[in-house]
């Protein structure tokens, strides 16, 4: 498969991640200040509300298969960080699923830790390509991480997707733990 | 609670699972066709013409200890491997030893850090020319079609270093021992290594040390 394709078509996908995001963002700390929002938040609470868990598992699942894709299909070789991140990814898509089948919101209590710890590790390394004076100096010939294998739309690159996913999964956790719907359902 | 409203229930969950799958569902089409339509080019490198991004390498005598992660570099003192090879348009460069001291950065097209060392040396080299007394040579090495920044034809268009391109197996890099990119190997006019050393170097430090070789310390 083309590696500019997928690269493009990741990249848009994250590009709508970082918009739902933001959307997120402003809706879980602007319903309570503002009706309209209020209004916005409940409309969507009943439409997506008793689904959060499982779209998160979709959202990590994506990331899993985009990981692999990436390493084992187009040979892009995993930095130490890279591979730091996968260990909160795949995790994700076993717990996640699990809880979305058995309505367990308590989950996030579990699992925003690890989301915080990886959104963390991929913020550090999306800082370090763009930085890349504050690594030590030097590339690793063989998978050095402020290499950008992808960089997408002037911002987009794998950590950037990393960063935006696990904010989409840490905002859909939180989601669901406010959530009413989740727990009549 | 009646078997009605269950039911009733039960359709609203499924409907809005249907909706939830088929709007996952177009938000991948519409990616697809997207990046389809925006094209993300065909990923083919430039080039064109007789440029390689890769020629072969000869390499004569013994090649170098690799560059160790800590303690005092064993090749040291150890007499340089010499190199015969193209640019990347095929001018034939040698580096050998030929009684001149000399420099040679190994780069690769990729690294951020070689991308910040030709950024900062090329214009300071443009303004200021190169110290007398030691010859500079570049090796463009690790090129790679599918990372960033390719080809490395096109990013050392206008350095003004003689360059050298690796083969495809690396052979040039390998022989002069380097652990990192970029990497830099002083030669003294006898033809040993006068040190080595991995990392982004500003300029003034390089050419401050290229006087320090040439004039043997």
């Amino acid at each position: 498969m083309n590696p500019a394709f997928v690269n493009r078509f990741f990249g848009l996908i994250t590009l709508l991640i970082i918009v739902v995001d933001i959307g997120l963002v402003v809706l879980l700390l602007g319903r309570r200040r503002s009706a309209l929002l209020q209004s916005a938040s409940d409309r969507l609470d009943d439409l997506f509300g008793g689904s959060t868990l499982w779209i998160a598992s979709a959202i990590a699942l994506g990331a899993t298969v985009g990981s692999l894709f990436y390493s084992e299909v187009i040979g892009f070789n995993p930095c130490h960080l890279c591979w730091y991140q996968r260990i909160v990814w795949y995790p994700l898509v076993v717990v996640l699923p699990i809880a979305a089948h058995r309505k367990d919101t308590r989950i996030s209590t579990y699992t925003l830790p690890v989301v915080a710890i990886g959104w963390g590790i991929a913020a550090y390394q999306y800082t370090l390509q763009n930085f890349p004076s504050l690594d030590t100096g030097v590339c690793n010939p063989d998978a050095p991480c402020t290499l950008r294998w992808v960089w997408e739309l002037g911002f987009i690159s794998i950590p950037m997707m990393s960063l935006a996913g696990l904010t989409l999964v840490g905002l859909l956790l939180l989601w669901a733990r406010t959530s009413t719907r989740q727990e009549h359902e | 609670m009646s078997k009605n409203v269950e039911q009733e229930r039960a359709d609203t969950t499924g409907s809005r699972r249907t909706v939830i799958v088929v709007a996952i569902v177009a938000v991948l089409a519409i990616a697809g066709i997207a990046a389809l339509s925006t094209g993300g080019g065909n990923g083919s490198p430039g080039g064109g013409g007789t440029i390689s991004e890769t020629q072969p390498v000869t390499v004569s005598g013994v090649a170098l200890p690799r560059y160790p992660e800590k303690g005092a570099d064993p090749a040291v003192g150890q007499q340089a491997p010499t190199l015969s090879g193209f640019s990347f348009d095929g001018t034939p460069i040698s580096i050998t030893n030929d009684g001149k001291p000399k420099i040679i950065i190994f780069l690769t097209h990729w690294c951020p850090h070689c991308q910040n060392d030709v950024k900062e040396l090329k214009p300071y080299i443009k303004a200021n020319g190169l110290p007398d007394g030691v010859d500079f040579y570049a090796v463009s090495t690790a090129s790679d079609p599918t990372a960033p920044n390719y080809p490395p034809s096109k990013w050392l268009a206008d350095w003004p270093i003689p360059t050298m391109a690796d083969d495809a197996q690396n052979s040039a890099a390998q022989a002069f021992g380097l652990n990192a990119f970029p990497f830099f190997v002083f030669v003294t006019a006898e033809g040993n290594v006068d040190f080595r050393f991995p990392g982004e170097v500003p300029p003034e430090a390089l050419v401050e040390a290229a006087k320090q070789l040439a004039t043997g310390r």
